[in-house]
């Protein structure tokens, strides 16, 4: 599956100056809407992109196009998609020069936001049944703790995949239907039938080491 | 793998997103990305910037006389049947360089669902909507002109329940782009409709 564009094979192949000029007009033609876009995914506001976009043509220009012939034309991935993921990181750099690396970055604001994983199963999984640490007996703490350990054995124990799905509904907070477009799932009720069968097999697995639902 | 391990190479996340990695380069690539959250962000981000791009422009501008010589040809020479490829599956659907219907409302949670409504594609002729149970099934769809629909009366939306609901632009003979699937729901104790 050949994925090299042209533009980019003539740019890669050029050797005189000005045939490596024209090559490389004709790469920015070709591709200048969508490392624009790249660019404003990114940015701030519309100064910042173009800013970014700048810095983004000089780097990938540099040392003789060096980045853009580091893309490996084996069939793996789309030359376009490739573009992306380095334009973008070259316009994190470029942001990290002039802004330094993102505050907010994990922040404890951006985590607060994010509806733990744990936390959710937790809720999920009949731990209601244990008392409340302010209000219940003193070893309520203890009973979480131990429903929390039993909790990270069991996601452990789930194959890497099922635990990716885990993590970008519950952690990062993404959509069913964005899930279904990273993942490969066909639809987003497969995530959400897949969702449900994991839920229910974590349940079945705390009950079984002894964590029971409420009393009657 | 963790966060301390090196980060991905831009071709491995390119492969991801691309769906040609092969399964035991996805699983070691997913094993990482459980707990790199950088990775995981940036497969996020460039799938999201992949999928909202504008389509990119044609790199070959033929003559006006090629283009209609290429037209008669294609006319003249493709037998009327359907295409398959040499496995003998049907072709993929047709590549079109328009935008796909972008849902307006109903979108998350709302008070009542009085009408849907989505953007307009250029070249579209017909639109098709569609609203799904949370199980998948259909339990309404309309085809029309317009890129807004109101709701019969006989369609009955519980409060509480979750949908979805895509619609599909019409662009020519055998070509449609469809809209992502969106998600909406009712809260209990509103109206609904």
């Amino acid at each position: 599956m050949v994925s090299t564009p042209p533009e980019l094979s003539r740019l890669i192949d050029a050797s005189s100056a000005p045939d490596i000029e024209a090559c490389w007009a004709d790469f920015v033609q070709a591709h200048s809407r969508l490392l624009l876009h790249t660019a404003r995914s990114v940015a701030a506001d519309a100064d910042d992109a173009m800013e970014a976009y700048a810095f983004m043509l000089e780097q990938l220009r540099k040392d003789d196009c060096r980045r853009l012939r580091g893309f490996t034309d084996d069939g793996r991935a789309r030359f376009t998609t490739w573009l992306v993921v380095v334009a973008r990181r070259l316009c994190l750099d470029y942001r990290r020069s002039v802004y330094g690396r993102r505050t907010n970055e994990g922040s404890p604001e951006e985590r607060s936001t994010r509806r733990r994983l744990q936390d959710l199963v937790s809720a999920n999984l009949d731990t209601d049944s244990i008392p409340d640490s302010q209000q219940g007996p003193p070893d309520g703490s203890l009973l979480r703790e131990e429903a929390s350990r039993l909790l990270n054995g069991a996601l452990d124990g789930l194959p890497s995949r099922d635990r990716l799905l885990l993590t970008l509904r519950f952690e990062d907070g993404e959509s069913a239907p964005r899930i279904a477009q990273l993942m490969g799932y066909p639809t987003a009720f497969h995530v959400y039938r897949h969702l449900n069968v994991l839920l229910e097999r974590l349940r079945n697995q705390l009950r079984e080491k002894g964590l029971e639902g409420p009393s009657p | 793998m963790t966060e301390s391990l090196p980060h991905l190479d831009p071709m491995d996340v390119a492969s991801y997103i691309d769906g040609r990695m092969n399964p035991a380069a996805r699983a070691k690539l997913e094993a990482h990305i459980i707990d790199c959250e950088s990775c995981r962000r940036e497969i996020r981000d460039v799938d999201g910037i992949r999928r909202s791009a504008p389509a990119s422009r044609s790199r070959v501008l033929l003559p006006l006389g090629a283009l209609a010589a290429a037209a008669v040809a294609l006319i003249v020479l493709l037998p009327a049947r359907e295409v398959f490829t040499p496995e003998g599956t049907h072709r993929d659907p047709a590549v079109t360089a328009t935008v796909a219907p972008k849902a307006i409302e109903p979108v998350g949670g709302v008070s009542a669902v009085k009408r849907m409504t989505w953007s307009s594609v250029p070249e579209a002729n017909r639109y098709r909507v569609r609203i799904f149970d949370a199980q998948g099934a259909v339990i309404w769809e309309a085809e029309q002109a317009d890129t807004t629909v109101g709701m019969p009366a006989g369609v009955r939306l519980v409060p509480g329940e979750k949908y979805f609901w895509s619609v599909s632009a019409k662009t020519g003979w055998g070509r449609s782009v469809e809209s992502p699937l969106t998600e909406f729901v009712i809260p209990p104790g509103a109206p609904g409709r």
